[in-house]
């Protein structure tokens, strides 16, 4: 079940896809995504997930 | 002595090539054939079509490559495979037609011991009259593609400099178009440079999708465990194009374009147009046209093939109702059926179904992305049946199969955004498996290794893999290190 839904305007615009219920990031959120130590953190995490995914499924 | 013969220098082909030449002596051939002279690291053509990278940061010449590792390098394309050999020869063959300008139309049988077909997607813009680079839209599936995108791109952004409002699609160009994740990145690059250039405000940017939801990414979407919380990849991507204010059209198949009009048809069966200056729409994928003969010259294309082009391997391909579509029901060896030195990886195999949930609009218009065969599962096809072909040279024919099923391997999808180290962004995201295994996993997927996060760190790491993946394609010092 799709958790957002299409919205068709009246007149027969184009469907969009009604998007105002998605969450927005806060302002600490935001900050932390350009954060260089906190990045760096995030950046040793996904490539230690990449080499567990190498190991458990590849072969 | 063995001769092994390689369809395709796509990261299938190519991985599987150099790995069989490590792993072969040298009375051992291997040969590649391939229509093209360049590798391209198809990924960072996204970056091309936006200008931050030029086309020869992605591709490089394979003839040097090939000629320092000895391999065998044949610049055509096969047209005909004769798996059970001919009336001179029963060992198998292959029919090429040269594709170099000094030796175009030229034709050659190539016998082989062991044949991949890793022969890579036809890009079928034919499929939606209008569509493509002959058409009216842009693609960023080859480097040229990608830049004549980004000449077109720099057209609209000059227009909204002078004030102009512009609208700008990007997206899926048919029903059952794959690569989802392409067009998203691609359209999350192209917000970013309407930002960088101070231009954001005067232009729609329009994501118009086959997916039926957002982030589903032909993959049926992911669940992600945030802080606690499982969430899913619609909401986490519904929350990126929210940010950046970009509109999402879903469960969209696109049936014709014209000069600056897209018509569609969404999954509730009611048809509309979309005005646009600029669109970049991925084609529909299909094999790349090949034949296959018997030994008496009859033609068993049907055989080896599907309708779809693709060739048929160890899958189960009975088709089934979506509910009882199952993991194992995926290829682990991808040898051809009723051959044992034929195998086909990479885009090339005919997956036996797909993995988002298939739909039909009302009028019975068939809205069903394609299962996505991203870098890393192909390339671990390619090196799969390498280790598999080498250990029956070494070893005698009987040596056991080696396996690699997308219900069991992983791949992490990156659309990354800027350039330089401190000024990009991007939305990463790794799952595990690809194809979800309900049976074994509530969500289909291990909620450890199956992560969205959005940040600075998703952008180091493309970077990382475009340099890391380059270097591992010229085959230089140590590159069997790197994992596929």
């Amino acid at each position: 079940m799709s958790q957002i839904e299409m919205h068709t305007p009246a007149g027969g615009g184009d469907p969009i896809a009604d998007l105002s219920k998605a969450p927005l990031p806060t302002g600490k959120t935001l900050k932390m995504r350009q954060s260089l130590p906190f990045q760096f953190t995030r950046f040793l995490s996904f490539n230690g997930r990449i080499m567990r995914m190498v190991i458990k499924g590849h072969h | 002595m063995a001769e092994v013969v390689i369809l395709g220098a796509g990261v299938s082909g190519h991985t599987a090539a150099l790995h069989l030449r490590r792993m072969l002596g040298r009375e051992h051939s291997v040969t590649v054939v391939t229509p093209n002279a360049n590798w391209n690291w198809i990924p960072s053509n996204i970056w091309v079509g936006v200008g931050e990278m030029a086309k020869k940061d992605v591709v490089f010449p394979l003839a040097p490559v090939y000629a320092r590792k000895r391999i065998g390098f044949r610049q055509a394309k096969a047209t005909a495979i004769h798996p059970s050999g001919d009336h001179e020869d029963s060992r198998g063959a292959v029919d090429i037609e040269y594709t170099a300008a000094d030796k175009a139309g030229t034709t050659e049988m190539l016998r082989y011991d062991y044949l991949i077909n890793a022969t890579g997607p036809k890009l079928r813009f034919e499929a939606t009259e209008g569509m493509g680079p002959g058409g009216f839209t842009e693609s960023v599936c080859t480097a040229d593609h990608a830049v004549e995108a980004n000449h077109k791109l720099r057209e609209v952004i000059a227009k909204l400099k002078e004030g102009t409002p512009q609208t700008l699609v990007v997206g899926m160009g048919h029903g059952t178009c794959t690569c989802e994740g392409a067009a998203f990145e691609y359209v999350f690059n192209v917000d970013h440079e309407l930002r960088e250039a101070g231009v954001r405000d005067l232009a729609r940017v329009v994501y118009l999708t086959n997916e039926a939801a957002l982030g589903d990414f032909g993959v049926d979407g992911m669940v992600f465990d945030q802080q606690g919380f499982q969430t899913t990849s619609e909401l986490w991507t519904g929350s990126l194009f929210r940010e950046r204010g970009v509109e999402a059209i879903l469960g969209a198949h696109v049936s014709k374009v014209e000069d600056g009009l897209i018509h569609y048809e969404t999954l509730d069966g009611t048809t509309h147009t979309l005005g646009f200056d600029f669109a970049m729409l991925i084609p529909p994928f299909g094999g790349v046209p090949l034949k296959a003969y018997d030994a008496d010259g009859t033609d068993i294309t049907a055989e080896i093939f599907a309708p779809s082009g693709f060739m048929k391997v160890d899958a189960d391909y009975t088709a089934k109702p979506y509910e009882e579509w199952r993991a194992t029901d995926w290829p682990t060896t991808y040898a051809a059926p009723g051959y044992d030195n034929l195998w086909a990886v990479g885009i090339a195999f005919a997956p036996p179904h797909q993995i988002s949930r298939p739909r039909k609009t009302t009028n019975g218009t068939l809205v069903a992305p394609s299962p996505p065969r991203t870098g890393m599962p192909s390339g671990v096809m390619g090196k799969t049946v390498a280790m598999t072909i080498a250990d029956r040279i070494n070893h005698g024919t009987g040596a056991k199969a080696h396996t690699a099923s997308m219900a069991r391997m992983g791949a992490a999808c990156v659309a990354s955004a800027g350039a330089g180290l401190t000024r990009g962004s991007a939305a990463a995201m790794t799952m595990l498996p690809v194809v979800p295994d309900y049976q074994r996993y509530p969500t289909g997927r291990d909620e450890r290794e199956t992560r969205g996060e959005l940040g600075l760190h998703g952008h180091w790491v493309k970077l990382m893999l475009h340099y890391l993946f380059i270097y591992k394609a010229k085959a230089r010092l140590g590159w069997q290190l790197i994992p596929e």
